[in-house]
């Protein structure tokens, strides 16, 4: 079990750059540019187009370096084989200041099917004007995958990784309120639930782009 | 080009992406570009792009998958500067 999520702030990307054959060419494959020719995916502007594959390829990135320890993100080695749009592109303001829900099954998601090596993987992705998130999943439904966006009013590193934490130990606290939790990181480079120090089986996955925060988490079925 | 001189020159390509702009003064082979600069990875195409531009260079995924350090970076730069010479 793993879990591996992206949130990118569009106020944030270089859009003449991201435009630039030389940069997308480092991201998407040529099969991959050839999903951005079908009817409803075309409506979308290119460089969001872009950024939600750089999306969903990080996010499958982070699900497999947990048990993969040293791997090293290489977009062009994590294949998208489809986005399947929610309908016609209309897209709205993310207007919260934090957001939390289980499962996608209320939100206008993009689903994607990503592939690296033998390993296959559905992802939900979201997207606003303001970002683009994603979480990549083994499992199509995500009906045990929590998740959670919040906007920070600092954007500098330290206070990115402590809020992000906090975030997500109030949801932990909220569901199993007879733990006592915290988080470490592993030597594998990932964070790790601790409940009384002993690791627990909740893969996490933590991201941050300027001052939106978000995380995700695998839970049991019990909660 | 030596090193010593890719190293000021990589320190300029990685200002804008660096946070805190004082780390760059004591960077080795050894800092990690994610871990100690806390560079962004949505970030990280722009420094090979921008590293491309400064050396004349192309660097391909093979070789973009290695530049997660400082010295990793420069043995690619000087790798590339090589076969573009050779």
């Amino acid at each position: 079990m793993s879990t591996g999520n992206d949130i990118i702030s569009l106020e944030h990307i270089n859009v003449q750059r991201t435009k630039q054959k030389q940069f997308y060419d480092k991201i998407l494959s040529p099969s991959e540019l050839e999903l951005y020719n079908t009817e409803a995916i075309a409506e979308m502007p290119f460089e969001i187009f872009v950024w939600l594959a750089w999306s969903v390829k990080e996010s499958a990135y982070k699900y497999l370096k947990r048990h993969t320890p040293g791997l090293r993100f290489s977009p062009a080695k994590i294949n998208i084989h489809s986005i399947t749009p929610p309908g016609s592109y209309t897209i709205k303001k993310f207007g919260y200041l934090q957001y939390e829900k289980k499962s996608f099954h209320e939100e206008v998601v993009y689903h994607g099917t990503v592939r690296y090596g033998a390993a296959f993987f559905h992802s939900s992705s979201i997207i606003h004007h303001e970002l683009i998130y994603t979480v990549v999943n083994k499992d199509e439904s995500f009906g045990n995958l929590w998740w959670g966006i919040k906007t920070i009013g600092f954007s500098d590193h330290n206070h990115q990784s402590a809020e992000v934490r906090a975030f997500l130990l109030k949801r932990l606290h909220a569901i199993l309120p007879d733990h006592n939790l915290t988080i470490d990181n592993s030597t594998g480079g990932f964070p790790v639930i601790l409940n009384e120090r002993k690791e627990m089986d909740i893969p996490v996955s933590f991201t941050h782009h300027h001052h939106f925060i978000a995380y995700s988490f695998l839970s049991g079925d019990s909660y | 080009m030596d090193r010593q001189s890719i190293l000021e020159e990589l320190k300029r390509v990685l200002t804008p992406y660096t946070a805190n702009k004082e780390d760059l003064n004591s960077i080795n082979d050894d800092t990690d570009l994610i871990k100690d600069l806390k560079i962004n990875s949505a970030n990280l195409i722009d420094i090979i792009i921008d590293a491309e531009a400064k050396y004349g260079i192309e660097i391909d995924a093979d070789s973009a998958e290695k530049m997660s350090n400082v010295g990793s970076c420069i043995n690619v730069i000087i790798e590339k500067m090589q076969q573009k010479e050779g």
